[in-house]
Protein backbone atom coordinates (compact mmCIF):
# COMPACT_ATOMS: atom_id res chain seq x y z
CA UNK A 1 0.00 0.00 0.00
CA UNK A 2 1.45 3.21 -0.72
CA UNK A 3 1.79 5.50 2.30
CA UNK A 4 0.76 8.81 2.38
CA UNK A 5 1.89 9.57 6.17
CA UNK A 6 4.91 8.59 7.73
CA UNK A 7 3.95 6.27 10.47
CA UNK A 8 2.22 4.05 7.20
CA UNK A 9 5.86 3.34 6.62
CA UNK A 10 6.41 1.75 9.67
CA UNK A 11 2.37 -0.55 9.37
CA UNK A 12 3.25 -1.56 6.02
CA UNK A 13 7.02 -2.83 7.10
CA UNK A 14 5.71 -4.68 9.59
CA UNK A 15 3.03 -6.26 7.38
CA UNK A 16 5.20 -7.48 4.97
CA UNK A 17 7.82 -8.71 7.34
CA UNK A 18 7.32 -8.56 11.22
CA UNK A 19 10.45 -10.49 12.03
CA UNK A 20 13.23 -8.17 9.84
CA UNK A 21 15.62 -6.51 11.94
CA UNK A 22 14.10 -2.92 12.21
CA UNK A 23 16.70 -1.18 14.32
CA UNK A 24 19.94 -2.72 16.51
CA UNK A 25 20.40 -0.16 19.15
CA UNK A 26 23.49 -1.08 21.11
CA UNK A 27 23.27 -4.96 22.26
CA UNK A 28 19.32 -4.30 21.69
CA UNK A 29 17.48 -5.83 18.74
CA UNK A 30 14.39 -4.62 17.20
CA UNK A 31 11.95 -6.73 14.60
CA UNK A 32 9.37 -4.22 12.43
CA UNK A 33 6.41 -6.15 14.65
CA UNK A 34 8.34 -5.11 17.85
CA UNK A 35 8.46 -1.39 16.58
CA UNK A 36 5.33 -1.20 14.93
CA UNK A 37 3.73 -2.71 18.24
CA UNK A 38 6.15 0.07 20.58
CA UNK A 39 4.61 2.59 18.36
CA UNK A 40 1.20 2.10 18.59
CA UNK A 41 2.02 1.99 22.33
CA UNK A 42 3.24 4.75 22.30
CA UNK A 43 0.37 6.56 20.10
CA UNK A 44 -1.72 5.22 22.24
CA UNK A 45 -0.32 6.42 25.71
CA UNK A 46 -0.41 10.29 24.12
CA UNK A 47 -3.76 9.58 23.19
CA UNK A 48 -4.93 8.61 26.40
CA UNK A 49 -2.67 11.57 27.95
CA UNK A 50 -5.21 13.93 25.87
CA UNK A 51 -3.11 14.55 22.32
CA UNK A 52 -4.98 16.53 20.53
CA UNK A 53 -4.17 16.39 16.53
CA UNK A 54 -1.25 19.42 15.56
CA UNK A 55 -0.07 19.28 19.06
CA UNK A 56 3.83 19.45 19.40
CA UNK A 57 5.36 16.46 20.96
CA UNK A 58 9.21 17.58 22.15
CA UNK A 59 11.59 14.14 22.21
CA UNK A 60 14.97 14.83 23.77
CA UNK A 61 16.49 11.52 24.18
CA UNK A 62 19.92 9.74 23.82
CA UNK A 63 20.25 8.73 19.95
CA UNK A 64 17.96 5.16 20.63
CA UNK A 65 14.95 2.85 19.64
CA UNK A 66 13.01 5.16 22.31
CA UNK A 67 13.62 8.10 20.25
CA UNK A 68 12.65 6.80 17.33
CA UNK A 69 9.59 5.13 18.52
CA UNK A 70 8.93 8.73 20.29
CA UNK A 71 8.83 10.53 16.86
CA UNK A 72 7.01 7.68 15.26
CA UNK A 73 4.36 7.57 17.32
CA UNK A 74 3.80 11.08 17.99
CA UNK A 75 3.02 11.10 14.17
CA UNK A 76 0.55 8.12 14.60
CA UNK A 77 -0.98 9.79 17.45
CA UNK A 78 -1.95 12.53 15.16
CA UNK A 79 0.62 14.98 16.90
CA UNK A 80 3.44 17.02 15.66
CA UNK A 81 7.36 15.46 16.45
CA UNK A 82 9.86 18.00 17.92
CA UNK A 83 13.17 16.29 17.93
CA UNK A 84 15.48 17.98 20.44
CA UNK A 85 19.64 17.04 19.64
CA UNK A 86 20.40 15.37 23.28
CA UNK A 87 23.75 17.27 23.58
CA UNK A 88 21.47 20.75 23.83
CA UNK A 89 22.11 22.69 27.17
CA UNK A 90 18.83 23.33 29.39
CA UNK A 91 17.84 26.61 28.39
CA UNK A 92 18.23 25.65 24.19
CA UNK A 93 15.96 23.15 24.96
CA UNK A 94 14.05 25.60 26.25
CA UNK A 95 13.69 27.45 23.96
CA UNK A 96 12.50 25.04 21.85
CA UNK A 97 9.70 23.57 24.17
CA UNK A 98 7.98 27.28 24.41
CA UNK A 99 8.78 28.38 20.85
CA UNK A 100 7.16 24.89 19.47
CA UNK A 101 4.76 25.42 22.26
CA UNK A 102 5.06 21.91 22.96
CA UNK A 103 2.46 19.95 25.35
CA UNK A 104 4.11 17.27 25.58
CA UNK A 105 7.83 15.71 26.25
CA UNK A 106 9.32 12.41 25.84
CA UNK A 107 12.42 12.07 27.80
CA UNK A 108 14.55 9.95 30.23
CA UNK A 109 14.22 9.98 33.78
CA UNK A 110 17.87 11.50 33.85
CA UNK A 111 17.48 13.63 31.05
CA UNK A 112 14.21 15.05 33.20
CA UNK A 113 16.68 15.53 36.45
CA UNK A 114 19.01 17.90 34.33
CA UNK A 115 16.03 19.81 32.95
CA UNK A 116 14.37 19.62 36.52
CA UNK A 117 14.73 24.42 36.35
CA UNK A 118 13.70 24.75 32.87
CA UNK A 119 10.56 22.29 32.61
CA UNK A 120 9.29 24.49 35.91
CA UNK A 121 9.32 26.96 33.34
CA UNK A 122 8.11 25.64 30.24
CA UNK A 123 4.69 26.78 30.44
CA UNK A 124 2.70 24.92 27.41
CA UNK A 125 4.11 21.30 28.47
CA UNK A 126 1.19 19.02 30.28
CA UNK A 127 2.96 15.90 30.25
CA UNK A 128 6.68 14.51 30.83
CA UNK A 129 6.27 11.19 29.46
CA UNK A 130 9.69 9.11 30.53
CA UNK A 131 10.76 6.26 28.86
CA UNK A 132 12.87 4.27 31.48
CA UNK A 133 10.96 4.81 34.53
CA UNK A 134 7.85 5.06 36.54
CA UNK A 135 7.83 8.74 38.48
CA UNK A 136 7.79 8.38 41.53
CA UNK A 137 7.25 10.90 44.67
CA UNK A 138 8.59 14.49 44.44
CA UNK A 139 8.51 14.28 40.83
CA UNK A 140 6.65 17.18 38.67
CA UNK A 141 2.90 16.24 39.12
CA UNK A 142 3.05 16.00 35.52
CA UNK A 143 5.25 13.27 34.70
CA UNK A 144 4.04 10.18 33.60
CA UNK A 145 5.30 6.92 32.26
CA UNK A 146 5.56 6.45 28.34
CA UNK A 147 4.73 3.11 28.82
CA UNK A 148 6.22 1.91 25.10
CA UNK A 149 5.39 -1.62 26.10
CA UNK A 150 2.19 -1.68 28.12
CA UNK A 151 -0.44 -3.01 26.40
CA UNK A 152 -2.68 -0.63 24.81
CA UNK A 153 -5.81 -1.06 23.21
CA UNK A 154 -4.72 -0.59 19.47
CA UNK A 155 -6.60 2.35 18.60
CA UNK A 156 -6.54 3.64 14.48
CA UNK A 157 -4.69 6.86 13.97
CA UNK A 158 -6.86 9.49 13.82
CA UNK A 159 -7.76 10.47 10.38
CA UNK A 160 -4.84 12.30 8.75
CA UNK A 161 -4.18 14.03 5.35
CA UNK A 162 -0.13 13.93 3.42
CA UNK A 163 -0.66 17.90 3.89
CA UNK A 164 -0.38 18.04 7.46
CA UNK A 165 2.60 19.33 9.92
CA UNK A 166 4.05 16.12 10.74
CA UNK A 167 7.46 17.50 12.25
CA UNK A 168 9.37 20.71 13.39
CA UNK A 169 13.27 20.47 13.00
CA UNK A 170 15.14 23.60 15.22
CA UNK A 171 18.18 24.89 13.35
CA UNK A 172 19.88 28.13 13.38
CA UNK A 173 20.17 30.89 11.23
CA UNK A 174 22.27 34.10 10.81
CA UNK A 175 20.49 36.06 13.42
CA UNK A 176 18.21 35.08 16.32
CA UNK A 177 17.61 31.79 18.32
CA UNK A 178 16.86 28.43 16.17
CA UNK A 179 13.75 28.55 14.16
CA UNK A 180 11.28 25.71 13.57
CA UNK A 181 11.45 24.35 9.94
CA UNK A 182 8.11 22.94 9.16
CA UNK A 183 7.75 19.32 7.70
CA UNK A 184 4.98 17.49 6.13
CA UNK A 185 4.27 14.00 6.02
CA UNK A 186 4.42 14.60 2.17
CA UNK A 187 7.62 16.17 1.97
CA UNK A 188 9.69 13.79 4.80
CA UNK A 189 8.17 10.92 2.45
CA UNK A 190 9.07 12.82 -0.81
CA UNK A 191 12.36 13.07 0.81
CA UNK A 192 12.82 9.38 1.31
CA UNK A 193 11.45 7.99 -2.12
CA UNK A 194 14.02 10.49 -3.68
CA UNK A 195 17.32 9.46 -1.18
CA UNK A 196 16.03 6.20 -1.38
CA UNK A 197 16.36 6.53 -5.54
CA UNK A 198 19.61 8.32 -5.97
CA UNK A 199 21.44 5.80 -3.29
CA UNK A 200 19.49 2.58 -4.25
CA UNK A 201 18.69 1.74 -1.26
CA UNK A 202 16.97 -2.06 -1.09
CA UNK A 203 15.67 -3.93 1.82
CA UNK A 204 18.67 -5.27 2.49
CA UNK A 205 20.52 -1.80 3.30
CA UNK A 206 22.01 -2.39 6.90
CA UNK A 207 22.10 1.50 7.67
CA UNK A 208 24.34 2.98 10.54
CA UNK A 209 22.97 6.03 11.83
CA UNK A 210 25.38 8.11 13.39
CA UNK A 211 23.98 11.57 12.98
CA UNK A 212 21.26 13.65 15.43
CA UNK A 213 18.03 12.50 14.45
CA UNK A 214 17.20 16.50 14.78
CA UNK A 215 18.90 17.05 11.80
CA UNK A 216 17.26 16.51 8.68
CA UNK A 217 20.23 14.48 7.36
CA UNK A 218 20.00 11.93 10.34
CA UNK A 219 15.80 11.59 10.29
CA UNK A 220 15.79 11.14 6.34
CA UNK A 221 18.35 8.08 7.04
CA UNK A 222 15.70 6.49 9.77
CA UNK A 223 12.67 7.41 7.30
CA UNK A 224 14.27 5.54 4.19
CA UNK A 225 15.42 3.08 6.05
CA UNK A 226 11.64 2.15 7.29
CA UNK A 227 10.49 2.74 3.69
CA UNK A 228 12.61 0.15 2.32
CA UNK A 229 12.20 -2.50 5.74
CA UNK A 230 16.50 -2.13 5.79
CA UNK A 231 17.81 -2.01 9.24
CA UNK A 232 18.70 1.13 10.60
CA UNK A 233 21.83 0.67 13.49
CA UNK A 234 22.18 3.41 15.68
CA UNK A 235 25.75 4.28 17.34
CA UNK A 236 26.95 6.68 19.56
CA UNK A 237 30.72 6.99 19.52
CA UNK A 238 33.55 8.60 20.88
CA UNK A 239 36.41 7.01 19.17
CA UNK A 240 36.30 6.51 15.03
CA UNK A 241 37.41 3.29 15.64
CA UNK A 242 33.61 2.38 17.33
CA UNK A 243 32.89 3.29 13.66
CA UNK A 244 34.68 1.00 12.24
CA UNK A 245 33.67 -1.95 14.42
CA UNK A 246 29.71 -0.92 14.27
CA UNK A 247 30.51 -1.44 10.64
CA UNK A 248 32.08 -4.94 10.56
CA UNK A 249 29.97 -6.30 13.39
CA UNK A 250 26.99 -5.37 11.82
CA UNK A 251 27.47 -5.86 8.67
CA UNK A 252 26.43 -2.46 7.50
CA UNK A 253 26.21 -1.19 3.64
CA UNK A 254 25.55 2.39 4.05
CA UNK A 255 26.73 5.72 6.09
CA UNK A 256 25.62 8.90 6.55
CA UNK A 257 28.42 11.38 7.59
CA UNK A 258 29.38 15.17 8.14
CA UNK A 259 32.61 16.69 7.30
CA UNK A 260 34.87 15.94 10.71
CA UNK A 261 33.78 12.36 10.37
CA UNK A 262 35.84 11.59 7.61
CA UNK A 263 38.75 13.18 9.85
CA UNK A 264 38.28 10.82 12.33
CA UNK A 265 38.09 8.27 9.70
CA UNK A 266 41.05 8.89 8.49
CA UNK A 267 43.43 10.36 11.12
CA UNK A 268 42.44 8.39 14.16
CA UNK A 269 40.62 5.27 13.16
CA UNK A 270 43.44 2.73 12.29
CA UNK A 271 41.49 -0.36 11.30
CA UNK A 272 39.35 1.91 8.37
CA UNK A 273 43.15 2.22 6.49
CA UNK A 274 43.88 -0.78 7.22
CA UNK A 275 40.98 -2.91 6.48
CA UNK A 276 38.70 -4.11 3.83
CA UNK A 277 35.02 -3.02 4.63
CA UNK A 278 33.42 -5.46 2.11
CA UNK A 279 29.97 -5.27 3.30
CA UNK A 280 29.89 -1.16 2.89
CA UNK A 281 28.37 0.09 -0.45
CA UNK A 282 28.07 3.55 -0.40
CA UNK A 283 28.97 6.64 2.03
CA UNK A 284 27.85 10.41 2.13
CA UNK A 285 28.76 13.35 2.85
CA UNK A 286 26.09 16.47 3.70
CA UNK A 287 26.58 19.33 6.12
CA UNK A 288 29.86 20.93 4.38
CA UNK A 289 32.39 20.17 1.88
CA UNK A 290 34.96 17.69 1.85
CA UNK A 291 38.66 18.41 1.13
CA UNK A 292 39.76 16.56 -1.91
CA UNK A 293 42.77 15.60 -0.17
CA UNK A 294 40.20 14.14 2.21
CA UNK A 295 37.85 12.65 -0.29
CA UNK A 296 41.52 10.59 -2.18
CA UNK A 297 42.45 9.16 1.55
CA UNK A 298 38.74 7.67 2.20
CA UNK A 299 38.54 6.43 -1.32
CA UNK A 300 41.71 5.07 -1.05
CA UNK A 301 41.10 3.16 1.86
CA UNK A 302 37.85 1.75 0.56
CA UNK A 303 38.01 1.98 -2.89
CA UNK A 304 35.19 -0.24 -3.73
CA UNK A 305 32.73 2.08 -1.86
CA UNK A 306 30.35 4.93 -3.76
CA UNK A 307 30.95 8.09 -2.39
CA UNK A 308 27.99 10.22 -2.48
CA UNK A 309 28.88 14.57 -2.10
CA UNK A 310 25.61 15.66 -1.23
CA UNK A 311 24.49 19.57 -0.43
CA UNK A 312 20.84 19.99 1.51
CA UNK A 313 19.91 22.71 3.68
CA UNK A 314 16.78 21.69 6.67
CA UNK A 315 14.74 24.06 4.36
CA UNK A 316 14.58 22.29 1.42
CA UNK A 317 15.43 19.06 3.40
CA UNK A 318 18.24 17.21 0.86
CA UNK A 319 18.84 19.64 -2.27
CA UNK A 320 21.63 18.25 -5.05
CA UNK A 321 24.07 15.28 -5.18
CA UNK A 322 26.91 14.39 -7.01
CA UNK A 323 26.93 10.99 -8.58
CA UNK A 324 29.97 8.53 -7.59
CA UNK A 325 30.80 8.33 -11.41
CA UNK A 326 31.44 12.12 -11.65
CA UNK A 327 33.55 12.42 -8.39
CA UNK A 328 37.11 11.56 -10.23
CA UNK A 329 36.21 14.40 -12.51
CA UNK A 330 35.03 16.91 -10.00
CA UNK A 331 35.63 16.39 -6.56
CA UNK A 332 34.86 19.50 -5.32
CA UNK A 333 31.20 19.96 -6.87
CA UNK A 334 27.65 19.24 -5.05
CA UNK A 335 26.21 17.65 -8.11
CA UNK A 336 22.93 18.80 -8.97
CA UNK A 337 19.54 18.75 -8.30
CA UNK A 338 17.87 15.44 -6.78
CA UNK A 339 15.00 13.59 -8.70
CA UNK A 340 11.82 15.39 -8.91
CA UNK A 341 13.34 18.96 -8.49
CA UNK A 342 14.70 21.78 -9.93
CA UNK A 343 17.93 23.93 -8.77
CA UNK A 344 18.39 27.18 -10.30
CA UNK A 345 20.93 30.22 -9.12
CA UNK A 346 19.70 33.82 -9.09
CA UNK A 347 22.11 36.68 -9.03
CA UNK A 348 21.50 40.11 -7.53
CA UNK A 349 19.61 41.63 -10.91
CA UNK A 350 16.80 38.72 -10.19
CA UNK A 351 18.21 36.62 -13.17
CA UNK A 352 19.33 33.12 -14.04
CA UNK A 353 23.00 33.43 -13.43
CA UNK A 354 25.30 32.12 -16.59
CA UNK A 355 27.90 29.30 -15.88
CA UNK A 356 30.37 30.59 -13.39
CA UNK A 357 28.53 32.83 -12.67
CA UNK A 358 28.16 33.17 -8.56
CA UNK A 359 24.52 33.30 -7.24
CA UNK A 360 21.92 32.13 -4.84
CA UNK A 361 20.94 28.63 -4.90
CA UNK A 362 17.16 28.55 -4.90
CA UNK A 363 14.89 24.76 -4.73
CA UNK A 364 11.65 23.80 -5.99
CA UNK A 365 10.27 20.79 -5.40
CA UNK A 366 8.36 18.16 -3.48
CA UNK A 367 10.71 18.41 -0.40
CA UNK A 368 10.31 22.35 0.45
CA UNK A 369 8.89 23.34 3.73
CA UNK A 370 6.10 24.39 4.93
CA UNK A 371 7.89 27.63 6.44
CA UNK A 372 9.15 28.67 10.02
CA UNK A 373 7.05 27.51 12.92
CA UNK A 374 5.12 31.14 13.94
CA UNK A 375 7.80 32.77 11.90
CA UNK A 376 5.60 34.43 8.77
CA UNK A 377 7.88 37.27 7.97
CA UNK A 378 11.16 34.96 8.30
CA UNK A 379 8.64 32.61 6.24
CA UNK A 380 8.12 35.16 3.48
CA UNK A 381 11.51 36.24 2.77
CA UNK A 382 12.47 32.42 2.68
CA UNK A 383 9.66 31.12 0.38
CA UNK A 384 9.02 33.32 -2.50
CA UNK A 385 6.91 32.70 -6.46
CA UNK A 386 9.35 31.29 -8.52
CA UNK A 387 11.67 33.33 -10.23
CA UNK A 388 10.92 32.79 -13.51
CA UNK A 389 7.96 30.65 -14.50
CA UNK A 390 4.56 32.08 -13.88
CA UNK A 391 2.56 29.59 -11.67
CA UNK A 392 -1.59 29.72 -10.59
CA UNK A 393 -1.57 32.69 -7.58
CA UNK A 394 2.08 31.28 -7.33
CA UNK A 395 1.93 28.30 -5.98
CA UNK A 396 3.86 26.20 -5.00
CA UNK A 397 6.49 28.61 -3.47
CA UNK A 398 9.87 27.58 -4.68
CA UNK A 399 13.20 28.17 -1.47
CA UNK A 400 15.67 30.46 -1.19
CA UNK A 401 19.05 29.16 0.74
CA UNK A 402 21.10 31.90 1.51
CA UNK A 403 23.61 29.98 -0.18
CA UNK A 404 26.07 31.34 -2.81
CA UNK A 405 26.80 28.71 -5.60
CA UNK A 406 28.02 28.75 -9.13
CA UNK A 407 27.58 26.13 -11.94
CA UNK A 408 30.01 25.28 -14.55
CA UNK A 409 29.39 24.89 -18.14
CA UNK A 410 27.89 21.27 -17.52
CA UNK A 411 25.33 22.36 -15.11
CA UNK A 412 27.50 20.85 -11.98
CA UNK A 413 27.11 23.52 -9.04
CA UNK A 414 30.05 24.34 -6.75
CA UNK A 415 29.10 25.62 -3.13
CA UNK A 416 30.99 29.23 -2.53
CA UNK A 417 29.68 31.10 0.46
CA UNK A 418 26.94 33.11 2.27
CA UNK A 419 26.24 36.40 2.68
CA UNK A 420 25.46 36.31 6.38
CA UNK A 421 27.41 34.69 9.02
CA UNK A 422 25.80 31.52 9.65
CA UNK A 423 29.12 29.01 10.70
CA UNK A 424 29.18 25.50 9.26
CA UNK A 425 31.20 23.58 12.15
CA UNK A 426 31.55 19.88 12.23
CA UNK A 427 28.62 19.85 10.13
CA UNK A 428 25.78 21.75 12.28
CA UNK A 429 24.68 25.15 11.45
CA UNK A 430 25.56 27.83 13.94
CA UNK A 431 24.33 30.88 14.60
CA UNK A 432 26.66 33.60 15.72
CA UNK A 433 24.48 35.34 17.44
CA UNK A 434 23.09 32.37 19.76
CA UNK A 435 27.25 32.07 20.57
CA UNK A 436 27.53 35.97 21.02
CA UNK A 437 24.61 35.93 23.55
CA UNK A 438 26.01 33.14 25.53
CA UNK A 439 29.08 35.09 25.85
CA UNK A 440 27.39 38.08 26.85
CA UNK A 441 25.69 36.42 29.66
CA UNK A 442 29.03 35.89 30.95
CA UNK A 443 28.98 39.35 32.42
CA UNK A 444 32.68 39.51 31.21
CA UNK A 445 32.23 41.65 28.34
CA UNK A 446 31.09 44.09 26.80
CA UNK A 447 30.59 43.58 23.16
CA UNK A 448 31.32 40.25 21.26
CA UNK A 449 31.54 39.65 17.52
CA UNK A 450 31.39 35.59 17.18
CA UNK A 451 32.34 34.17 13.11
CA UNK A 452 34.20 31.54 11.70
CA UNK A 453 37.57 30.77 10.52
CA UNK A 454 38.81 27.80 7.84
CA UNK A 455 39.90 24.83 9.84
CA UNK A 456 40.95 21.26 8.74
CA UNK A 457 39.26 19.77 11.07
CA UNK A 458 35.72 21.01 11.75
CA UNK A 459 35.30 23.04 8.49
CA UNK A 460 34.84 26.62 10.10
CA UNK A 461 36.76 27.02 13.46
CA UNK A 462 34.16 29.40 15.82
CA UNK A 463 36.72 32.55 16.73
CA UNK A 464 35.02 35.50 19.17
CA UNK A 465 36.72 38.83 19.26
CA UNK A 466 35.29 40.22 22.20
CA UNK A 467 35.93 43.37 24.14
CA UNK A 468 36.72 43.02 27.73
CA UNK A 469 34.19 44.88 30.66
CA UNK A 470 36.80 47.35 32.50
CA UNK A 471 39.30 47.25 29.17
CA UNK A 472 42.04 44.48 28.52
CA UNK A 473 42.02 41.05 28.73
CA UNK A 474 38.99 38.96 30.54
CA UNK A 475 39.87 35.65 31.98
CA UNK A 476 38.87 33.04 29.08
CA UNK A 477 38.40 30.26 30.94
CA UNK A 478 35.98 31.45 32.97
CA UNK A 479 34.70 33.04 30.28
CA UNK A 480 34.49 29.30 28.47
CA UNK A 481 33.46 27.51 32.09
CA UNK A 482 30.62 30.16 31.59
CA UNK A 483 30.13 29.26 28.35
CA UNK A 484 29.31 25.63 28.91
CA UNK A 485 26.37 26.34 30.94
CA UNK A 486 24.78 27.79 28.19
CA UNK A 487 25.65 25.81 24.81
CA UNK A 488 27.46 22.33 24.03
CA UNK A 489 30.71 21.64 23.42
CA UNK A 490 29.91 21.92 19.27
CA UNK A 491 29.12 25.46 19.56
CA UNK A 492 32.06 26.89 22.26
CA UNK A 493 34.21 29.34 20.65
CA UNK A 494 37.77 27.74 19.98
CA UNK A 495 39.44 31.07 19.84
CA UNK A 496 38.63 33.86 22.20
CA UNK A 497 40.22 37.18 21.46
CA UNK A 498 40.43 40.65 22.93
CA UNK A 499 40.32 43.96 21.46
CA UNK A 500 39.94 47.97 22.76
CA UNK A 501 37.16 48.01 20.17
CA UNK A 502 35.81 46.60 17.34
CA UNK A 503 35.61 47.69 13.64
CA UNK A 504 32.18 49.05 12.28
CA UNK A 505 31.55 49.50 8.78
CA UNK A 506 30.15 52.34 7.59
CA UNK A 507 26.71 51.57 8.27
CA UNK A 508 27.72 51.84 12.29
CA UNK A 509 27.51 47.83 12.35
CA UNK A 510 30.32 45.90 13.64
CA UNK A 511 32.31 44.78 10.35
CA UNK A 512 32.30 40.99 10.16
CA UNK A 513 34.00 40.88 7.22
CA UNK A 514 36.84 42.93 8.27
CA UNK A 515 37.44 40.91 11.46
CA UNK A 516 37.34 37.89 9.07
CA UNK A 517 39.60 39.36 6.70
CA UNK A 518 42.16 40.36 8.85
CA UNK A 519 42.33 36.65 10.83
CA UNK A 520 42.98 35.07 7.33
CA UNK A 521 39.61 34.33 5.88
CA UNK A 522 39.29 35.12 1.87
CA UNK A 523 38.35 37.88 1.42
CA UNK A 524 34.81 37.44 -0.26
CA UNK A 525 32.91 40.26 -2.22
CA UNK A 526 32.48 43.38 -1.49
CA UNK B 1 25.74 16.47 31.01
CA UNK B 2 27.42 17.39 34.64
CA UNK B 3 28.13 20.57 35.27
CA UNK B 4 31.21 21.17 34.02
CA UNK B 5 32.53 22.90 37.39
CA UNK B 6 31.80 20.18 39.80
CA UNK B 7 34.12 17.79 37.46
CA UNK B 8 36.94 15.98 39.53
CA UNK B 9 40.64 15.25 38.02
CA UNK B 10 39.17 11.48 38.22
CA UNK B 11 35.94 12.35 37.13
CA UNK B 12 34.81 10.04 33.81
CA UNK B 13 35.06 13.04 30.65
CA UNK B 14 33.58 10.62 28.16
CA UNK B 15 30.54 9.22 30.64
CA UNK B 16 29.95 12.91 31.71
CA UNK B 17 29.27 13.71 28.21
CA UNK B 18 32.25 16.25 28.57
CA UNK B 19 34.31 15.29 25.45
CA UNK B 20 32.02 14.50 22.09
CA UNK B 21 33.54 12.69 19.12
CA UNK B 22 34.92 16.20 17.78
CA UNK B 23 36.11 17.06 21.74
CA UNK B 24 38.40 13.91 20.62
CA UNK B 25 40.13 14.88 17.84
CA UNK B 26 40.87 17.99 18.93
CA UNK B 27 42.23 16.96 22.11
CA UNK B 28 44.58 14.35 20.42
CA UNK B 29 45.89 17.19 17.93
CA UNK B 30 45.96 19.69 21.16
CA UNK B 31 48.19 17.23 22.89
CA UNK B 32 50.73 16.40 19.69
CA UNK B 33 51.54 19.83 19.14
CA UNK B 34 51.46 21.15 23.29
CA UNK B 35 53.59 18.47 23.95
CA UNK B 36 55.49 17.28 21.33
CA UNK B 37 54.22 13.83 20.89
CA UNK B 38 53.19 11.18 18.36
CA UNK B 39 49.94 9.65 19.65
CA UNK B 40 50.19 5.73 17.91
CA UNK B 41 46.56 4.13 16.78
CA UNK B 42 47.06 1.47 19.63
CA UNK B 43 46.86 4.26 22.08
CA UNK B 44 43.55 5.79 20.65
CA UNK B 45 41.71 3.62 23.43
CA UNK B 46 39.12 5.35 25.90
CA UNK B 47 41.38 3.92 28.79
CA UNK B 48 43.62 7.00 28.24
CA UNK B 49 41.52 9.81 27.37
CA UNK B 50 38.87 8.89 29.16
CA UNK B 51 39.45 11.72 33.22
CA UNK B 52 42.03 14.59 33.60
CA UNK B 53 44.05 12.13 35.94
CA UNK B 54 44.41 9.76 32.98
CA UNK B 55 45.48 12.11 30.25
CA UNK B 56 47.82 13.32 32.65
CA UNK B 57 49.73 9.60 33.20
CA UNK B 58 49.51 9.29 29.52
CA UNK B 59 51.33 12.33 28.49
CA UNK B 60 53.81 12.05 30.88
CA UNK B 61 54.40 8.39 30.40
CA UNK B 62 55.12 9.78 26.73
CA UNK B 63 57.39 12.14 26.99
Amino acid sequence: MAADLVHQLVENAARAHPDKEAVVDGGRRFRYGDLADAVRANAAALREHGLEPRDRVAVFLDRSFEETVGLLGAARAGGVFVPINGLLRPRQVLHILDDSGARFLVTSARRAEILRDVLAAAGSLERILLVDHAPGPGWDRRVVSAAFRQAHAASAPPAASGEDLVAILYTSGSTGPPKGVMVSHRSLLAGSRIVCRYLGITADERILCVLPLSFDYGLNQLITAVEKGATTILLSFRFADEIVRAIRAERVTGLAGVPTLWVALTERAPSFRREKLSTLRYLTNSGGPVPTEMLDRVRRAQPHVDFFLMYGFTEAFRSTYLPPAELARRPTSIGKAIPETEVMLVNDQGERCRPGEVGILVHDGPTVTLGYWGKPEETAALLRPHPFAARPEGRPLVCYSGDRVKADAEGYLYFVGRDDGLIKSSGYRIGPSEVEEALMSTGLLTQAAVFGLPDPVTGERICAVCVAAGGGEADRHEILTRCARELPQHMLPRDIEFVAELPLSPNGKVDYQALRVARGAAADRP
Amino acid sequence: MADLIDLGDEASLLDAGVIDSVGILELLAFLEQTFGIRISDEELSPEHFDSVEALVRFVEAKR
